[in-house]
């Protein structure tokens, strides 16, 4: 049941009150996160709905993802290529950009896109089906909204968000190998090789695990933006903006602690010489 | 109509505000099992907040909300659902899901309650399109293929699926041709008299009114009252609308408008 004091415009000014505020809406946004992830393993959550979610996040994704990704892996193998040449190190490129790309970038970049091209969609589908009034039309036909809309959506994200960011490794891992290789002509052998011993399996994990934490807020986010969307044209626009403004700032915000978190758990299991087994 | 003794409905001293700003102040009502009453007011006035107190889309600030005795405020969730489905709603836009076509918007709410047979979920959803005077082959269409009138039919279709014990419309008459709009009355109408349906309807449109009301209640803007005043200022017959002894019910009724509302 919505409180008649949610949807208020807040007038007053003063840091204290934007604290205030920012600790009711962050309140506000984990129990809607809590009820939605409780939907998740609701006998009513409907597989149908969920697969076409899956394809509209997922598949209708590879190809941004897909060129996105190759460009960055380009990108960084132009940028890097000179500074190391320098001091001789190119052949340790492969190992620069495929860190990257495998531990921060792939990741970044792939949650980034679904926040800006998934998200903001979802923040404005749902604004626009609460203006018109068919959240509350779920409600009255014994539906609970959160669980029916957002419980699919995150599941969605969730899937596909591991697979989308894997592709934006291995299109980042193509795009930089065709440049270090086929540009700069680097020596292939010492490229692997240099690859092979400093990009592990932890690393991909590490990459693929923060992912999915990505994806989960991101739909979180948006769709709760759309639920509470203002009315009218403006107020379905300003929550697809605020839903990938908010998304943006999260991941990233996520990505450090995720990687904060990362070091100390690898030092903790390869104490001795910090190298994680490849 | 028999009217047992005991309120469907009833709301207590209600209050609702959005922040500062008060929408409906200690407003006291009862409505009979089988009534048929229409709230009528300026837009603004809260109207549509009542009916969203009612099925319990909106929590009152002050007061409680009964349904058949039990206040809305005391049920878990899943009392709250049942009550639900046992109330039927007409949105002013119809409210029609978008990615649905007709016929899986009106199985909606069956398919959501569960218990019956696919071939009596057709059955359903048919009788009730055909009762809102609807053909068949618009099953198939999606709501953006759909007319005003239509999607309104389509909702009052979606909304009667169900039984319903009360129904509830806002404004369901309103962007619709004068045609239209005696087609939307009389399905209300026929509503009543095929199930012993309870109506709330909230209107501006006086033709509704005395077509399908037979008890109005008018609200009167918060802002506009003064001090101490009540903001249900007529409770009675459609028709002592126009001999109402209050100057602003009359003044509702006949479409006029205060003088410092009159652009020179």
């Amino acid at each position: 049941m919505a409180s008649a004091t949610a949807a208020v415009p807040k007038t007053d000014s003063g840091f204290a009150t934007i604290i205030g505020d920012g600790l009711v809406a962050l309140g506000d946004w984990a129990a809607f996160s809590a009820r939605a992830i409780r939907g998740v393993f609701s006998r009513h959550l409907m597989l149908a709905e969920l697969f076409r979610l899956c394809a509209v996040v997922g598949v209708s994704s590879i190809g941004v993802i897909a060129i996105t990704g190759m460009f960055i892996g380009m990108v960084l193998a132009v940028q890097s290529y000179g500074q190391l040449k320098q001091v001789g190190l190119e052949t340790s490129l492969g190992a620069v950009i495929h860190m990257s790309v495998v531990r921060e970038l792939g990741p970044v970049l792939a949650a980034i896109m679904l926040a800006g091209r998934i998200g903001s969609a979802m923040a404005a589908e749902l604004g626009t089906m609460r203006v018109t009034e068919q959240l509350d039309a779920l409600a009255c036909l014994g539906v609970d909204p959160v669980r029916y809309l957002v419980a699919p959506r995150f599941l969605a994200c969730l899937l596909m968000i591991p697979l989308l960011t894997l592709l934006a490794d291995i299109m980042g891992l193509v795009g930089s190998t065709f440049v270090c290789l086929r540009v700069y002509g680097i020596d292939s052998y010492h490229y692997w090789e240099h690859t092979r011993a400093f990009v592990g399996m932890w690393d991909v994990l590490v990459g693929l695990t923060k992912s999915i934490f990505f994806g989960g807020v991101i739909a979180l986010v948006a769709c709760h933006r759309g639920f509470q969307g203002e009315a009218g044209a403006q107020g379905v626009g300003r929550a697809a903006t605020q839903a990938f403004v908010v998304s943006f700032i999260a991941i990233l915000a996520m990505d450090f602690v995720f990687g904060l978190f990362a070091n100390s758990l690898h030092d903790m299991i390869w104490p001795a010489n910090g190298a994680a087994p490849a | 109509m028999i009217h047992p003794e005991a309120p469907i409905i009833q709301l207590k001293n209600v209050g609702v505000r959005f922040g500062t700003h008060d929408v409906l102040r200690a407003i006291t009502l009862d409505i009979l099992p089988g009534q048929s009453i229409a709230i009528i007011g300026e837009s603004g006035c809260g109207k549509t907040c009542l009916l969203k107190l009612i099925v319990g889309l909106l929590k009152p600030t002050e007061g409680e909300v009964l349904f058949e005795g039990k206040s809305l405020g005391a049920l878990r969730e899943r009392e709250l659902t049942d009550l639900r489905l046992r109330v039927g709603f007409l949105f002013q836009s119809a409210a029609l899901f978008d990615s649905l076509n007709v016929y899986d918007n009106v199985a909606f709410g069956l398919k959501a309650k569960g218990g019956l047979s696919a071939e009596d979920m057709r059955n359903r959803v048919r009788e009730r399109l055909q009762e809102v005077g609807l053909p068949d082959n618009v099953e198939t269409k999606m709501p953006s293929e759909l007319s005003g009138g239509m999607k309104k039919r389509v909702g009052l279709a979606r909304a009667l699926a169900l039984d319903p014990a009360v129904m509830l419309y806002d404004e369901p008459t309103t962007g619709l041709d004068p045609v239209m709009t005696d087609v939307i009355n009389e399905l209300m109408q026929q509503t009543r008299t095929r199930r012993p349906v309870t109506s709330v309807i909230v209107t501006h449109e006086m033709r509704t009114v005395h077509k399908v009301a037979d008890r109005t209640v008018m609200l009167y803007p918060l802002a506009r009252l003064e001090t101490g005043d009540h903001q249900v200022i007529y409770d009675g017959a459609p028709s002592k609308l126009s001999s109402s002894t209050d100057d602003r019910v009359r003044q509702f009724v006949e479409g006029r408008a205060r003088n410092r509302e009159i652009i020179t």
